[in-house]
Order: C-alpha cells, then sequence, then structure tokens
C-alpha cells in the first residue's frame, strides 16, 4: 500500500493538495538537501525550504524516527553518508531503449511491500513493464511471510510487474531466469564472486547478498500478472548486521564488496530492470533452456552437500544441478531425487 | 499415483457418499467404488491403464438405487484441480487463516490457495462459484499437476 508518493513519473500520482502532502514535500526536500552527506546549518536549510529553523528541527525528528541516522551538531545536520535517492525521471533515462515499455516508475518514500504497490497497478499490455522502488519497506515479503524489512537506504528494494499473454509450459523455471539476470548486473557492476543458490538467492562468498521473491496471478483468458520482488543489501547498517547475526543469517552488502566507488541506487535499479525486461522477452520467446546453461555456472550449490527442507521432511544429499524445468536434483542414498519447492541451504561442513 | 492420494479419494468417497470415483492422470488411473450395501467398507480397485489425455477429469458413476438422494444431487460437484506442479499453501502466510474453508462460500476469481514452484507463488483463482465442501490437499504438502484439491458446489 503506498503511503506516500515520492517521485512518480505520473504526475496524478502526487498528493501535493493536501496539508500532508506539503509536509512529505518538505521532508523530500529536506532529505534531498541532506542527501551529499555533507553538513547542512539549521539556518540555511530553514531559509533553502522557506521554513522556521524549529520547523527543520521537527522535520529532522520526523526523518530520526523513521530510523534515518542523522548527525546533529551544533553546526547542523548531515547524512553519515552521501545517498542516492531515487528519482523516477533519472530511472526513465537510464533505462534507455526500455523507456518507453516502462508503462510507470513509482519512487516511495515508504511502503509497506513493492510487491503489493505493483499488483495493485497492473501492466496493461504484454511487453511493458510497471515499476516500483521505495526508499524505506516496512512489511517486505520473503518466503511463505518471512519478512524482508528495509531500513532507509540499506537495501534496494524493487518490483517488477510483467504481463504474459500466454504462459509458456515451464513458466515456474522464470523464477531462475530472473537469478541469471541479477547474477549478470551485479558481475557487471564488479561483484564478480557473486552466484546463485537454487533457485534464486543471490550469495557473495557463502553469504547472502539479494533474495527475489515472485508472486503470480493468473487471468481466466490465459493471461498471467507477474510481479517479481527483489531485494538486495546496498549499506547495511551495523544494527542491522547485528540483527541478522542473531538469526544466523550470513549476509553481506554491495558496498563492502564495492567500496565506495559502487554503483549509485539509481544506476543498479535502471541496469536490473533492463536485464530483467531483456530476460523476460527472451525466456517468452525461447525459454529456460536458453538460460539454463548460464544459470548452472553461477550455481553456488553444485557438488555441495545440501539439505532440502520440504513442508515437514528434510532430505539430505549432495546438489546436482538442475533439470530441463529448473527443478533441483539431489544425489541421496536413495537415488536422484527432484525438487521444484523446498528449502535448501548448505550442510555444515564436518571438517 | 501417490498411495495418499488414493487414500483421500477413499476418505472423500466416504464423507460424501459418492458411489463411485475415478481419476485419470496422465497414463495412470484409478477408480474407487463402493457397494450400495450399508456399512460395508469401501472397496477400492486400482487399474492402470494406457490413457492418453494428459488433463485430469473426474467421472462420477451414477448413484446405485439402493443409495441414497444425495449422491446424485452431488453429481454436480465440481473439482478444483492444480494447475501446476509444487507445493500447497492454504493460507497466504504460516499461521494465517486460510483463505477457504469447507463451508466457505466462493465466487469466481476468488483465491483459493497458493502454490509455489521455485519460490514462485501463484495464486489460484476459483473459476466456479459455490460453497467448498472438500479441501483434499493438505498445507505445506506436494501437489501433483491435476491432483484434485477442492469440491465446490
Amino acid at each position: 500500500m503506498q503511503k506516500n508518493s515520492g517521485s512518480s513519473d505520473r504526475a496524478h500520482d502526487r498528493d501535493m493538495n493536501e496539508p500532508a502532502g506539503q509536509n512529505v514535500s518538505r521532508r523530500e526536500q529536506l532529505l534531498a538537501l541532506l542527501s551529499d552527506g555533507e553538513m547542512h546549518s539549521g539556518e540555511r536549510l530553514a531559509s533553502q525550504l522557506n521554513v522556521t529553523r524549529a520547523a527543520v528541527w521537527k522535520l529532522i525528528h520526523g526523518l530520526k524516527d523513521m530510523g534515518l541516522m542523522i548527525e546533529a551538531e551544533h553546526h547542523g545536520y548531515r547524512l553519515p553518508h552521501a545517498m542516492d535517492l531515487y528519482d523516477a525521471a533519472r530511472l526513465r533515462q537510464l533505462c534507455a531503449g526500455y523507456e518507453s515499455r516502462l508503462q510507470q516508475i513509482d519512487c516511495l518514500f515508504e511502503v509497506d511491500s513493492t510487491n503489493t504497490h505493483v499488483t495493485s497497478h497492473p501492466v496493461n499490455q504484454s511487453g511493458d513493464a510497471v515499476l516500483c522502488v521505495a526508499e524505506i519497506q516496512h512489511s517486505g515479503r520473503g518466503r511463505r511471510g518471512r519478512s524482508w524489512v528495509a531500513p532507509f537506504g540499506e537495501s534496494i528494494c524493487m518490483s517488477l510487474g510483467w504481463l504474459f499473454d500466454s504462459l509458456p509450459p515451464d513458466f515456474s523455471s522464470l523464477s531462475l531466469v530472473v537469478g541469471v539476470a541479477l547474477t549478470r548486473v551485479l558481475r557487471a557492476a564488479g561483484a564478480y564472486d557473486v552466484g546463485v543458490k537454487w533457485p534464486n538467492d543471490l550469495f557473495w562468498r557463502g553469504r547472502k547478498l539479494a533474495g527475489v521473491l515472485i508472486e503470480m496471478r493468473g487471468e481466466p483468458d490465459g493471461q498471467a500478472q507477474m510481479v517479481i520482488g527483489i531485494g538486495v543489501n546496498h549499506r547495511l547498517s551495523e544494527s542491522s548486521r547485528k540483527q541478522l547475526l542473531e538469526q544466523q543469517l550470513l549476509v553481506c552488502d554491495l558496498h563492502e564488496i564495492l567500496g565506495e566507488h559502487s554503483t549509485g541506487r539509481n544506476q543498479l535499479v535502471a541496469a536490473i530492470t533492463c536485464e530483467l525486461m531483456s530476460c523476460l522477452k527472451q525466456f517468452e520467446q525461447s525459454g529456460f533452456m536458453s538460460f539454463m546453461a548460464e544459470w548452472q555456472y553461477y550455481d553456488v550449490l553444485a557438488s555441495s552437500e545440501v539439505q532440502v527442507l520440504q513442508g515437514e521432511q528434510c532430505f539430505v544429499g549432495v546438489a546436482a544441478g538442475i533439470t530441463l524445468d529448473g527443478s533441483l536434483l539431489l544425489n541421496t542414498p536413495h537415488g536422484i531425487r527432484k525438487f521444484n519447492s523446498g528449502e535448501v541451504s548448505l550442510r555444515a561442513r564436518r571438517d | 499415483m501417490d498411495i495418499r492420494k488414493v487414500k483421500k479419494l477413499i476418505e472423500l468417497l466416504e464423507e460424501t457418499g459418492v458411489a463411485e470415483i475415478e481419476i485419470k492422470e496422465g497414463e495412470e488411473s484409478v477408480r474407487i467404488s463402493r457397494y450400495a450395501s450399508a456399512g460395508a467398507p469401501p472397496v477400492q480397485q486400482v487399474h492402470y491403464a494406457a490413457a492418453p489425455a494428459a488433463a485430469a477429469s473426474v467421472a462420477q458413476a451414477p448413484a446405485a438405487a439402493s443409495a441414497p438422494a444425495a449422491p446424485a444431487a452431488r453429481a454436480s460437484d465440481q473439482t478444483i484441480t492444480a494447475p501446476m506442479v509444487g507445493t500447497f499453501y492454504a493460507a497466504a502466510t504460516p499461521g494465517a487463516k486460510p483463505f477457504v474453508e469447507i463451508g466457505s462460500t466462493v465466487s469466481v476469481g476468488d483465491t483459493l490457495c497458493i502454490i509455489e514452484a521455485m519460490k514462485m507463488m501463484n495464486q489460484i483463482e476459483s473459476d466456479k462459484a459455490g460453497r467448498v465442501v472438500s479441501v483434499m490437499a493438505k498445507n505445506g504438502e506436494p501437489v501433483e499437476f491435476g491432483q484434485p484439491l477442492f469440491i465446490i458446489e
């Protein structure tokens, strides 16, 4: 559900007329001023926003309440580091070659879940896409109700809506195609060791970098709306890392892989969007076959001892690649088993 | 065919009083029928036949003459089958209320369940309107293509 509209390239999405809308726009203007990561005096901010210093103080506290780390000193205010805020017009420009196929780009300041937002804004024409990104995601969804909460600026939360005129018979393997598209983009950005864990989690040196959740709904006429939700760890705070570690989740983020020179978020989202649109098109035309070898090249589980949790059952074996329809093959003591769903994890090494 | 599925069918037969049920799935088919005599346990005849049709179908033989009138009325039972292979989920999230339960009234387009394959959540919508009289798949368990999931009357 959309809470506050950020930048959107469809004018009617803005809600500037309400008083709350004005506060929202002030808050976003303030954030835009702070986004360079430099120190800004309260006085100067007040004059730039055309409000009192007390109003600036209030806005700053509003942002802090939303989880933003804003350092306040007697000189003024600053963010701990520069931020590349999402900008719909810039995203469209960066999606060169695909810009005319983007039905809608919504850059939200905060949202419950980008997937829910895109679900309520279906794609009208096959070949087109709807893109949504959010600075803050309150109740993003992982698989089966697990949450993917994204505090401000720590992750890239995006969803892409896509319409299939008719579903290819092996449409489930689309899940693996999304993994291929993401791996391509992140490797091209410099994260060379990124690989994919069946079906489409992205891992870097044994730690999780990105996750995908696809939701779909078939229409009676054979069309299907697909919403591809992607979360990439961008720059996790110490407290987020600690929380994840407490849940025994090993994670990494783009910032530690790529350093200060990492690609900006607008650029990365645009690159992922274009790659996805190109892969979806190819998948529609030639199916999973044309992605299979590449997926296997990125496979981080191949030949490792893994366990697969399926419902209340647990299977143990050696990961033996995938089938033509994208199912996972497991070499177990009782023969080869095929899985099209289940939670796969590496077994702890005994050495 | 999975033995659990056969068991489910037997249970269904007992619950509804349907005299006979036949399911075809790919090259396999199973027919389960009960004798009209009251109290007799359902007898199952399982035979595998080469059936070229890939689509699943549920055929119901007319109720035996001595059976109560109800089964005949149930001839309009409509089965919703799994459109894909995957894991069946009755609710949106673990612990949440199921989308539908026995007795729920559904309209065309209502979500009945989610089938997950390869982390793709597929919302299965009802293409029929009516009342759910049977839920034949168990939450969190794998389902096959064409496996009966719900009966809506």
